[in-house]
């Protein structure tokens, strides 16, 4: 999870690292009874990349100008993103800009250190127009970093003492590996008029696996852009109730053929079979880990919570353990209550699929509903072809029904 | 011949006596897996399915020899599960846990590279030489039906793909050799490059199949060891995932490496990188069986 600015620096605060002295604010109130020493870079808080090209970061000279700023920016949209925090820095004397990174390179399967003594800017941009100013260091998770790692970079800079640098870097793989950082950044990392190195924009992007662990805890976020009132309503399904997975992910997408996939690797395969045979998926998302019968029907009703819909398509692969006839029979209560007038195709396979397809055919002629079951015998993607077809004719009938 | 494991190959599970670990011990003993013990610390003296436990791998391997390490363990006792095995001397370490902080995983690789051992995963569902041996759940109850033996390599980043991978495969009349899940977590103890080599080597095998999707380098990595080899002599198609994703950045769907991230490892990237290295890449999952079929096929003519 992506953090974000005064987030980050508070890791750094944790351990030692300098930083330039913001404050956070979180409402009209709490910016009244401040009282700053102006001017103050003002800094919009949030995860997008490009908030100061987007007009984020600016330097404020009094209150009258801060006020505005808090004023336009808490808790309006910015970038896509409700803006919950605003922060006023302050204004550090500046000698030279530096980038300082720690991220994990995933074809070396080890952390790596970025330096470049052209801070500032998209390190990116950096690489490509002046690839000498930047230096990768590679370090051995075993062994740690080690002090011929920190000369190699050393060697981009300048007018900074030897023992400032080397605890600057020794402090920041301290916090990369003691807060289970995926990635940490600084940038720009200032040398101040007083021979310090202090960070002054810095980004930390957690490894959720470890949150469990760490000792600081950050409130929830899952995305860049504002979640849309079903992405917010899937990822509520697994709160309360710790058996299987269901909704963690939800993505609403614009088609017409509502999507309920089964399994990580299953899901994005049978997403790209259905658009490969020209349908248009209305959202993504997926269940897996044998969830009980309940948070399967909650996923349903949220994926058919939407007009327009011209199908349902249900897959995974074989599965090993998780339960086919439950969690089918989670759908199914959902079908007949909303007596879908759409075609249903499911395929899937494993425990107790046989007695899956004959719930399937009971409610089929009870209720009069177009589902089709298919097991092992019908490959993911061939189902998500008749997805497709079937979807396509009932469009036709519904057109010539006018 | 098969790659990393066959009828010879001689099995610990660490975690053994858990609900996982058990379930894992019976299906591999079903297809002939010579699982010789198990692991569980403070479970010493106990018996699942037959097989002995022990309370850690250094008194296991007093009793017995080793050649492969299951690890099936919760995430947060992995890392010192697989530094044991490592420590140990065990050179091949298959860790079908999911979830396993990467920082761990760093530390488990960076382990096992000073001591010339192999990792398959983490999130891996096992290692499968067809009609030989299994290692881990892979081709557990019902999916056991879409593994055949024959002279096809199957390399997949997603587990219950590597499952249907075969399936497309046995349906279109060829076999596996060895089908390896790497599993897709931001570091892969081994991806495809390292299991590609094998294959490379491994005279059974005469074609082999990738699945592939979104995040990471390992399609890309590939790509530029089969230039720099210029092929490898073996035909190689591929399918990757992902093309619903193009626009979404900084999302994990379905695995924590799975992920675009500023704008890189996005399919379009992996594809046109493979296709320049000479690898057919499919649009359509279960055109892999027939496109192998042809391509072998040429081989053969």
């Amino acid at each position: 999870m992506k953090l974000k600015e005064f987030e980050s620096k508070e890791i750094l605060r944790r351990v030692g690292f300098s930083k330039s002295d913001g404050i956070v604010v979180k409402s009209f109130d709490e910016f009244d009874n401040l009282d700053l020493d102006y001017p103050k870079m003002f800094k919009v808080q949030c995860v997008s990349n490009g908030r100061a090209k987007a007009g984020g970061v600016f330097v404020v000279k009094d209150s009258l100008v801060a006020r505005e700023a808090v004023v336009k920016f808490l808790g309006s949209e910015f970038l896509g993103e409700t803006i919950t925090e605003v922060m006023f820095d302050e204004l550090i004397e500046i000698s030279c800009e530096y980038y300082f990174g720690i991220l994990f390179d995933v074809s070396k399967r080890c952390p790596v250190l970025i330096f470049s003594n052209k801070g500032g800017v998209d390190i990116e941009r950096v690489k490509i127009e002046s690839p000498d100013s930047i230096l990768m260091v590679d370090i051995d998770y075993v062994d740690g970093v080690r002090d011929e790692d920190i000369l190699k970079m050393f060697s981009l800079c300048q007018d900074v003492d030897f023992e400032e640098f080397s605890g600057v870097v020794l402090k920041l793989y301290d916090a990369f590996v003691m807060f289970d950082m995926k990635m940490i950044e600084v940038n720009p990392l200032v040398l101040n008029n007083k021979g310090k190195l202090v960070g002054v924009d810095c980004v930390c992007v957690t490894d959720e696996d470890a949150d469990f662990r760490r000792e600081i805890k950050f409130s929830d976020r899952t995305n860049t852009r504002v979640a849309t009132p079903r992405e917010i309503a899937a990822r509520l399904i697994d709160k309360d109730d710790h058996r299987g997975v269901a909704g963690k992910t939800f993505i609403d997408l614009d088609g017409d053929i509502g999507i309920l996939t089964v399994g990580g690797g299953a899901s994005m395969t049978l997403m790209d079979s259905l658009i490969e045979f020209g349908g248009k998926p209305a959202n993504f998302t997926e269940y897996s880990g044998n969830p009980p019968m309940e948070k399967v029907e909650k996923l349903t009703r949220i994926v058919l919570d939407r007009v327009g819909l011209s199908g349902l398509f249900i897959g995974g692969v074989i599965a090993n353990f998780t339960n086919i006839r439950d969690t089918i029979e989670g759908t199914l209560n959902v079908l007949i209550e909303k007596k879908v007038p759409f075609p249903v195709v499911i395929r899937r396979a494993g425990p107790f699929d046989d007695e899956a397809k004959k719930l399937v055919d009971e409610v089929c002629s009870k209720y009069g509903l177009d589902i089709s079951f298919y097991d092992e015998g019908v490959a993911l993607s061939e189902a998500a072809k008749i997805m497709v077809e079937k979807s396509n004719e009932y469009k036709l009938r519904k057109e010539s029904a006018f | 011949m098969a790659i990393l494991i066959d009828e010879n190959t001689k099995y610990l599970i660490q975690g053994i006596t858990g609900k996982q670990g058990s379930r894992a011990l019976r299906e591999m003993l079903l297809v002939g897996s010579k699982v010789v013990c198990g692991v569980t610390p403070g479970k010493a003296g106990q018996e699942v399915e037959g097989v002995k436990v022990f309370g850690s791998v250094k008194d296991a391997l007093i009793s017995f020899d080793v050649d492969c390490s299951l690890v099936m363990v919760p995430p947060r006792f992995a890392k010192a599960a697989i530094v044991e095995a490592i420590e140990s001397g065990i050179k091949l370490i298959n860790v079908v846990t999911e979830n396993i902080p990467v920082h761990d995983m760093a530390y488990c690789i960076a382990l096992a590279c000073k001591n010339g051992c192999r990792i398959i995963g983490a999130t891996s569902t096992g290692i499968y030489s067809v009609g030989k041996s299994k290692c881990g759940p892979i081709g557990s109850g019902k999916s056991k039906i879409a593994f055949s033996p024959g002279c096809v390599g199957v390399i997949s980043r997603s587990g219950g793909m590597s499952c249907e991978t075969s399936l497309v495969l046995t349906q279109a009349g060829l076999g596996q050799s060895t089908v390896v899940s790497t599993g897709s977590d931001v570091l892969m103890g081994s991806d495809f490059v390292d299991i590609v080599k094998l294959f490379e080597e491994d005279q059974e095998t005469k074609g082999i199949v990738l699945f592939g999707e979104i995040g990471s380098r390992c399609e890309e990595d590939l790509a530029q060891y089969l230039i720099s080899k210029g092929g490898i002599g073996k035909p190689i198609v591929a399918f990757i995932s992902g093309k619903f994703a193009r626009g979404i950045e900084n999302v994990s769907l379905g695995h924590a490496g799975a992920i675009v991230e500023n704008g890189k490892g996005t399919r379009d990237e992996k594809v046109k990188a493979l296709i320049s290295a000479g690898v057919r890449v499919v649009d359509v999952h279960h055109e892999i069986g027939q496109v192998m079929k042809e391509m072998l096929g040429e081989i053969d003519g």
